[in-house]
């Protein structure tokens, strides 16, 4: 306790130079501990457009249908009784999307495409799906064997074709011949992202099934959770009812969506390679501080050493210094922290001051207004490191002050 | 003057501890922050060459119109004349005429949409980089009349490798069905999934004939000197062409590649800002603490007649000094750094996969690359902030008064 009221007294002796640490190294955790939320928030929302668009939080596959897309690796949903039903009545569940992509060749008249023919039921992905959220509900696909089609808005301008007129998909039959069906344009899809776009083409599950062979397949069960953090837990439990030969896996959306999964990884990366740099100098900061404060110091720590104080205690004090400017810090870092991470939950930013278009990233559109998400871990576990940074910092000074060999200190100006 | 930066040194170095600490986080900051700009410019390079240089060219030139909807009948003649002006160009170091034609490729029992590229093989090479990216097979020549390279995903797909025969279906110009056989040659892989499932090189006289369009090309590809200025380099070669062709460069063709190019140099600043923020307080501290335990030495500087603008220079030019020693140490470091990832990199091939971003694709490795920019924005800046963090502790030396420092101990 004499310890800590003694330091407590030569922390602010130098009110000065103690305030520049402080804000220093408070300013320095309020950008960690904002930034980090910020990324958090986005990331959480990239994920949730990603999946709801791309594989689900969770999706059920055939073999290794999540990384070769091998089109013939589809399955029969009307021979799994109940599947759909039996993972939907499970806790935490949103929504389970059947999905089937075949890659096929859209022709009009004059023209021919590669495309992704992808059959969905529209009645569960309508409410789901974001390529679906901005089309009105005239222009929705309306059952899941009709021949409506939605087609990306650059596709359309290549093949030359307009809402309402019919054309012709080719795709690969099931004996390796080649099926032809006339489809009809009900609406577009305008996603921003050049890929869909340019391939997609969306009809009713039945009638893009229809061109294999068995109307009841699919590639693709797409689980959407109502908590994302429901992931981990739920995976086994689904697993467990899936027929056991059948070759099905239920895989988690990284698996799934690499690419998204990797740019994350990436970007989380980078930005802690650059915490790192703003840590270390902050550290150098600190170590000067301290530094300083013992070595303006040395006369009058010879004099405590001279009456009888160990070295120990000399260490004991600085260190404790040190502890309370990291404590100080922390106290102010996390209030400012919190304060701008809950305006970056509530306002957010806005991205449509600067852009003009759709924001893409790892293959998935994201919200122009960029929010924070609350990761109250990493706060804490950030807190505690400045704390733990303040100590580390004050091991050299500390060592530096008990190695004081009192004689020669008191004579030192 | 002289006298005053003499004096400005030797304080700097009478508490050399101090200094080397406050130098270090100078020449920290400095030195990762090249290092990081550098590995960020050089992952744009890579995204913008992984598209440009494996697809686009910097620079296309075709009808008017044909980029929005690549009709096939907004073509125009091969013109050998044209060819050669453009080759003239100082900027342009290749080109590639191009035809295109979507279609249908079957072997045996399997049939997918392919995307086909009409080539001559030579001319190719020197806009594309295809050839580098092989993973079986051989790249065709000029010679080949039925030859085919095609992405790895499309290949696996189809289940063929080098030697096997592909039949080709399309729409053709005059209406009919065109189809014909060709020979798998090589097989190569991008990263960028829209290639490697859907592009196939063929000879350009085979295409043509399929699609019935004889000497008819949809664009040509051009590789310029420096990517980042194709935009000037477009408008001077749109003057080479003649009436009904455009030249487009890629900042057009590819808006977002250039959104996030754009985005890249504001958050650049924003970085800096940031890191140079944490280093200013370091370097105004110390300062301020040089000054404080000075008190006495500059009142008796002032009671022996220097003046206070004088007292307040020579603390200006101690941040200063710092400031230039600290640039140049942390630019060596950074180059050192720098160049170790130019020359080594790191491979993350075992942590992540290609990415997609953009339009073009993240390789999984880190290398840097060498911008001036890179260097000199954040070496300008550092010295601004040694001097910015100097002010207040400079005014403060100014404004002491002789009497009372004296007496200070």
């Amino acid at each position: 306790m004499e310890t800590l009221r003694l330091a407590w007294r030569n922390v602010w002796r130098n009110r000065r130079r103690t305030l520049i640490t402080i804000i220093a190294m408070s300013f320095s955790l309020m950008l960690i501990q904002a930034f980090h939320n910020l990324s958090f928030g986005v990331y959480a929302q990239m994920v949730d457009s990603g999946v709801r668009s791309g594989s689900g939080h969770i999706a059920v596959y055939r073999g290794d249908y999540a990384v070769s897309r091998d089109d013939r690796l589809f399955w029969n949903l009307g021979k799994m009784t109940g599947l759909e039903d039996k993972i939907a009545k499970l806790e935490g569940i949103k929504a389970v999307l059947p999905r089937i992509y075949l890659p096929a060749l859209a022709q009009s008249s004059r023209e021919s495409r590669g495309i992704l023919l992808t059959g969905i039921d529209p009645q569960a992905e309508d409410k789901i799906n974001p390529l679906l959220k901005s089309i009105d509900a005239p222009s929705l696909l309306r059952s899941l064997d009709g021949r409506d089609a939605l087609v990306g808005s650059r596709l359309l301008t290549e093949l030359k074709l307009k809402v309402g007129n019919k054309f012709v998909v080719t795709a690969q039959g099931p004996e390796g011949e080649l099926v032809s069906e006339l489809l009809r344009i009900r609406g577009l899809v305008q996603s921003g992202i050049r890929d869909v776009d340019s391939s997609l083409v969306m009809v009713g599950r039945k009638r893009a099934a229809a061109m294999t062979g068995q109307p009841d397949a699919i590639h693709e069960l797409a689980i959407i959770l109502e908590n994302p953090a429901l992931e981990k837990k739920l995976i086994p439990v689904i697993t467990k009812l899936l027929p056991p030969k059948s070759n099905l896996r239920a895989v988690s959306w990284e698996l799934a969506m690499a690419n998204l999964a990797n740019a994350i990884k990436l970007d989380h990366a980078s930005q802690k390679f650059i915490f790192f740099i703003i840590v270390l100098i902050v550290t150098i900061g600190v170590v000067n501080t301290l530094l300083m404060s013992v070595m303006e110091r040395i006369r009058e720590f010879g004099v405590i050493l001279a009456v009888g104080a160990t070295p120990g205690r000399l260490r004991a004090t600085v260190m404790t210094e040190a502890l309370l400017l990291g404590a100080v810090s922390m106290l102010f870092g996390n209030l400012l922290g919190t304060l701008a991470t809950w305006y970056l939950v509530e306002i957010g930013i806005d991205l449509r001051d600067f852009i003009p278009e759709t924001m893409e990233f790892g293959g998935v559109i994201f919200d122009p207004v960029m929010r924070a998400g609350w990761d109250v871990g990493y706060m804490l576990q950030m807190s505690a490191y400045v704390l733990l940074l303040s100590v580390i910092a004050s091991l050299y000074p500390a060592a530096k002050a008990a190695r004081i060999a009192p004689a020669v200190a008191m004579r030192h100006h | 003057m002289i006298m005053l930066l003499h004096l400005a040194a030797r304080n700097l170095w009478r508490n050399r501890r101090r200094t080397l600490l406050t130098l270090s986080a100078m020449v920290v900051s400095l030195a990762l922050l090249t290092l990081s700009l550098g590995v960020f410019s050089g992952m744009l390079v890579d995204i913008l060459s992984s598209t440009t240089e494996q697809y686009h060219g910097h620079l296309v030139i075709t009808a008017e119109g044909y980029l929005d909807d690549r009709d096939m009948y907004k073509n125009f003649s091969a013109d050998p004349a044209l060819f050669s002006r453009l080759q003239q160009d100082q900027a342009v170091r290749g080109l590639s005429p191009r035809i295109r034609g979507f279609g249908l490729v079957s072997y045996q029992e399997s049939s997918y949409p392919a995307e086909l590229l009409g080539v001559r093989p030579e001319m190719e090479k020197s806009v594309t980089n295809l050839q580098t990216q092989l993973i079986a097979g051989v790249f065709p020549t000029d010679e080949d009349t039925e030859g085919a390279v095609l992405g790895s995903g499309l290949a696996k797909k189809l289940g063929v490798s080098p030697g096997d025969e592909l039949v080709f279906v399309t729409q053709s110009a005059d209406g009919s069905i065109g189809n014909d056989l060709l020979i798998v040659r090589g097989i190569f892989r991008t990263g960028h999934s829209g290639h490697d499932n859907s592009l196939v090189l063929v000879p350009q006289q085979w295409l043509q004939q399929v699609m019935a369009l004889e000497g008819k090309l949809h664009e040509i590809a051009l590789s310029v000197q420096y990517p980042l200025q194709a935009a000037e380099d477009a408008q001077r070669i749109a003057t080479l062409l003649p009436a009904g062709l455009t030249a487009t460069d890629w900042g057009v063709l590819l808006p977002e590649m250039r959104e996030a190019i754009a985005s890249f140099d504001v958050s650049r600043f924003i970085f800096v800002i940031i890191l140079y923020f944490a280093t200013g307080l370091g370097i105004l501290n110390t300062i301020f603490m040089s000054v404080m335990e000075r008190t006495r030495e500059f009142g008796i500087l002032m009671a022996l007649g220097m003046r206070p603008f004088q007292i307040r220079l020579t603390v200006l030019l101690e941040c200063l000094l710092l400031g230039l020693i600290g640039t140049a140490l942390g630019l060596i470091l950074g180059l050192l750094l720098s160049s170790y990832m130019a020359l080594v990199g790191i491979d993350l091939s075992s942590w992540i996969t290609p990415i997609t971003y953009a339009g073009g694709t993240i390789q999984p490795r880190l290398t840097a690359i060498f911008e001036q920019r890179n260097f000199i924005d954040p070496a300008y800046m550092l010295l601004l902030v040694a001097l910015l963090a100097g002010l207040l502790p400079a005014r403060r030396a100014a404004r002491l008064q002789p009497v009372a420092a004296i007496r200070e101990d």
